[in-house]
């Protein structure tokens, strides 16, 4: 299947091309690779996808190379193509190449944009191998090949060290979350003997599992949701994600909204047969989920800096798909991750042109009014809006949705309580970031101060930098791939329209055969298949419809002309409530103070004292040794070489008289 | 026949001798010319031991070595005439550049 | 009857032997390097005649051409262009302790050596150093000659490789250094 391996391939192509060969060539160069690989990528997905919904959606795998085989342990570079995979390839070269478009214009100011697209190649390579791995191993390659991308790209100005810390924390805390992923893979070999999904697929469908497998299940599968969490940023490995802002918004874009955060629902769903095996998992996902996308969503609600609201956000529509797979419901799951792809890309991007058009100004407060300067921007991301706070009939509303509803009958109405109360906050904080952003006066503040700094210059100047503090929208190449998200975000929600509003949920119909629920688990869930009331369904529709126009009026209310002087009061009053918010909850400063500072201790005492007085002192001394020999014994160098060759014939004799009296 | 041990410590009393003057003369050419007397008791020790032995591979090495002992001496005169131009003497007493 | 002609090869051969061993101490010992080298050149002979005495013809006239005729030659060329004035003239230069050491040591290495040649079987075969038979296949030189470019054929060609190194050796050691001009 030629058109397989060319997907594969043509990013990793693109990659080499752009990081071995391009660096001295033109930006426009380097940036025509990149799109080029990445369309044919995408071309090539295209034609996998329409091949594999011939064959009726059956999957079918492909071995690139035999890799791994060691005693028992088989790990081929395989891949498989089925519906889950096919869907997950489209997402990521579609909206790949649509943020690779958009990344030459954000980026024509860089003067290394090779090495840019050379990493952004490399990670799409790379989140492909993920999504299309047939066994834990070739994902597992996928996993850290994307995590060190993501470290790559948030740390592109590493010049900053700031950037390069957020760089660094992305990368570490990733990394604890593979620490359970890796436990996963072993667990799973040592008790299935085998790491391939196909294998695994079949011997848990197939028959009856002893108890000893079963326990192994639930330890497998809660290993393997550390390793998600991490990823996904979940509570509580999340905190790498505010901090991955620092990288170019693009990088945002593609990696921490569309792609690779998404893999820990991927691998969840990969491997839905095992996780229903395990409700005692399931139920901390479903709960973790929860409470990651509440917990966000406080937080999103008092942020300045508009690509942290929407990374908050991001986290928070996280916690939704993971809540989703802790019910259950890993198609609206799915559904979900795939809708957010295209709205949250879509806002990311959006975002990236307001903050170009402001000159690189990310503070909300200091925007404003920017509807008039950059139209379509200003459309394009009002459609994001409306489909992540859920307005029908934009995609968010369906898949949102699916998922309160899944929650409510496999959770309870506490866990649809939470999650509708997250709602009710997205809402609110995503209508605020609009007005803040595009509606009332300009508050370019900043840029005023700046004026008054450059009055002693000439008149003629001082008219030039006023025409140039005015924003302005942005080229066709930024705006068109956002059109076609916005198209996207708008349209895609039919494919999953439920039964009971008269749709017939093509979404769920379509990866209903890649989910399984073994014999074994069926009646534990059992809801999933059961019949419910339509009017409850309903019922809990209008619900969150209602939560969502409250909130978003509220927002209108309080900032449509900009920011209303209530706020202040409000702010005074609850200090503390509000520092908390606007601190994340000092997540950070705790881990900071009971994890990073504790290892840093010990480290600094292992240095000074191990290293500086044992190690080096040993070292050191044998130094000190030779000197001291040398020293004692360099009085006997006369330079006669008389006395030299004297010396030769006696050791030679004495070698001699051994040899002999042997 | 004479026995081939005379022949060996013929050899050595002429190796002792040019031991003697290549570490105990001061004069570089002197010592160079002792070596040349160590290489020939050399030569007659092969000599010696491959009648013994019934072969002609000694008197072959024997070839070699004189091949050698001839690149030797010339490489070596010719450091000595540098050695000679740049210090003016061949005197290893004086000549004590090695030291330390 | 006493064997003569075993009496007369032991004869010559302590007869050369006594002179080898004086004229060696002549060179070692004579202060004037001339001197040394002339008396280097008649150990030379005498060794060469050992050489013959046992049978390696080929080896003793090489020794009188290349070892007396040349590289001697280029001593005696060499301390001639050294000039050496008489009061530049050194002798043997004696520290007790070194001498006595290296007396002492090499005697010592003597008498293990003697030590351990004395069980060894004595006249160790002869074989094909019998006189006939070389005379039958050509004689010594011609045996020499198919031994060295047949099984020494590469230390042959080596050989040559090393003579010309170290002529330019020789050559580029001992030049002149080149006196810059002065205008």
């Amino acid at each position: 299947m030629t058109a397989l391996w060319i997907m594969l391939l043509a990013p990793l192509v693109g990659a080499a091309l752009n990081g071995l060969l391009l660096r001295k060539s033109p930006k426009i160069v380097s940036h025509l690779v990149a799109v080029g690989a990445m369309t044919v990528s995408f071309a090539a997905a295209v034609s996998v996808f329409l091949n594999m919904l011939k064959n009726g959606g059956e999957p079918q795998t492909y071995l690139a190379f035999e890799w791994l085989d060691a005693g028992g342990f088989h790990a081929p570079f395989k891949y498989i193509v089925d519906r889950l995979s096919g869907l997950m390839m489209l997402v990521v070269t579609g909206i790949g190449t649509l943020i690779h478009i958009y990344a030459g214009g954000y980026m024509h100011e860089e003067s290394t944009t090779y090495r840019f697209f050379t990493y952004l190649n490399l990670f799409v390579f790379m989140m492909l191998q993920l999504v299309m791995g047939d066994n834990l191993m070739v994902m597992f390659v996928g996993w850290e090949g994307v995590g060190l991308c993501s470290y790559l790209l948030i740390g592109y100005w590493f010049h900053d060290d700031n950037n390069a810390a957020a760089g660094m924390k992305a990368f570490l805390v990733n990394r604890i979350g593979d620490i359970g992923f890796l436990f996963g893979i072993f667990l799973t070999y040592r008790h299935f003997g085998t790491v391939s999904f196909s294998e695994l697929r079949e011997m848990i469908g197939a028959g009856a599992l002893d108890a000893v497998k079963l326990g192994a299940i639930g330890w497998i599968t809660l290993c393997l949701f550390v390793g998600a969490t991490g990823k996904s940023a979940q509570l509580p490995l999340y905190v790498w994600l505010p901090d991955a802002m620092a990288g170019p918004t693009p990088v945002s874009a593609l990696i921490h909204a569309a792609t690779m955060v998404t893999a820990g629902i991927y691998m969840m769903t990969r491997l839905n047969f095992m996780f229903y095996l395990a409700p005692m998992t399931m139920q901390i996902i479903a709960i973790v989920g929860a409470m990651t996308a509440l917990f966000a969503a406080t937080i999103a609600l008092v942020q300045s800096d508009i690509k942290k609201v929407l990374a908050y956000s991001t986290v928070s529509q996280l916690g939704y798909m993971v809540l989703a797979c802790g019910v259950g419901a890993f198609e609206a799951g799915v559904f979900h991750l795939f809708t957010h792809a295209c709205f949250k890309a879509l806002m990311f991007l959006g975002a990236g042109s307001v903050i170009v058009a402001m000159h690189h100004e990310q503070d909300m407060f200091k925007m404003g009014g920017l509807r008039k300067y950059m139209p379509v921007t200003h459309a394009v991301f009002l459609v994001g809006v409306l489909a992540i706070i859920g307005m029908p009939p934009f995609a968010g509303f369906f898949s949102k949705d699916e998922i309160l509803w899944k929650a409510y009958i496999g959770g309870g109405p506490v866990i649809w309580g939470l999650g509708a109360v997250a709602a009710g906050c997205t809402s609110f904080y995503m209508v605020r970031l609009l007005c803040l952003t595009f509606y009332g006066e300009h508050r370019g503040g900043g840029h005023g101060d700046h004026h008054d700094a450059h009055a002693v210059h000439a008149k003629k100047e001082h008219h030039d930098h006023s025409s140039h503090h005015e924003p302005h929208e942005t080229g066709p190449d930024m705006w068109g791939p956002l059109v076609i998200l916005a198209i996207m975000s708008a349209g895609v929600g039919f494919l999953g329209v439920p039964h009971v509003l008269g749709g017939h949920n093509i979404f769920e119909e379509y990866l209903k055969p890649v989910i399984m629920i073994p014999e074994a688990a069926k009646e534990h869930w059992e809801f999933l298949e059961a019949s419910y009331s339509h009017s409850l369904e309903i019922g809990l529709m209008v619900a969150s419809v209602v939560i969502m126009i409250m909130a978003s009026g509220t927002a209108i209310v309080l900032y449509g002309r900009g920011p209303a002087a209530v706020l202040g009061k409000w702010k005074a009053s609850l200090p503390r409530v509000y520092d908390t918010l606007s601190n994340k909850y000092y997540v950070d400063e705790f881990y900071f103070a009971n994890i990073v500072q504790p290892v840093r201790d010990t480290a600094e005492f292992l240095w000074s004292f191990v290293d500086v007085k044992i190690v080096d002192g040993a070292v050191n001394g044998v130094g000190e040794m030779c000197k001291f020999i040398a020293g004692s014994v360099s009085f006997k160098m006369t330079g006669s070489v008389h006395r030299h060759a004297m010396v030769l014939v006696v050791g030679l004799v004495c070698l001699l008289s051994v040899l002999v009296i042997n | 026949m004479v026995p081939v041990e005379f022949y060996f410590m013929l050899a050595c009393v002429i190796f002792t001798l040019g031991l003697f003057g290549a570490l105990f003369r001061r004069n570089i050419i002197m010592v160079l010319m002792s070596i040349e007397l160590m290489l020939n008791a050399v030569n007659l020790v092969f000599v010696a031991a491959g009648r013994s032995i019934g072969n002609l591979d000694g008197q072959i090495m024997v070839l070699f070595v004189i091949t050698v002992a001839a690149c030797e001496a010339a490489v070596g005169l010719a450091m000595v005439i540098a050695l000679f131009r740049k210090y003016g003497t061949v005197n290893t007493d004086i000549l004590r550049l090695l030291r330390g | 009857m006493p064997d003569f002609s075993s009496l007369m090869s032991h004869g010559v051969f302590h007869l050369l032997a006594g002179l080898i061993t004086l004229v060696s101490v002549l060179v070692v010992v004579s202060k004037h390097p001339v001197k040394s080298a002339v008396f280097l050149v008649v150990d030379l002979f005498l060794l060469a005649a050992v050489y013959a005495s046992l049978e390696s013809h080929f080896v003793a006239a090489i020794q009188v051409l290349v070892y007396a005729g040349a590289v001697v030659v280029l001593f005696l060329f060499v301390i001639m262009l050294l000039n050496l004035q008489p009061d530049q003239l050194r002798g043997m230069r004696f520290n007790p302790v070194e001498a006595v050491t290296l007396i002492v040591s090499v005697i010592g290495m003597l008498i293990m050596l003697g030590v351990s040649m004395s069980g060894k079987p004595t006249g160790l075969g002869d074989g094909s150093m019998d006189v006939n038979a070389i005379e039958a296949a050509g004689g010594n030189t011609y045996m020499i000659a198919m031994k060295l470019l047949t099984d020494y054929i590469w230390p042959f060609e080596l050989a040559s490789i090393l003579i010309l190194l170290a002529i330019v050796a020789a050559v580029v050691i001992a030049k002149k250094d080149k006196k810059p001009v002065v205008s």
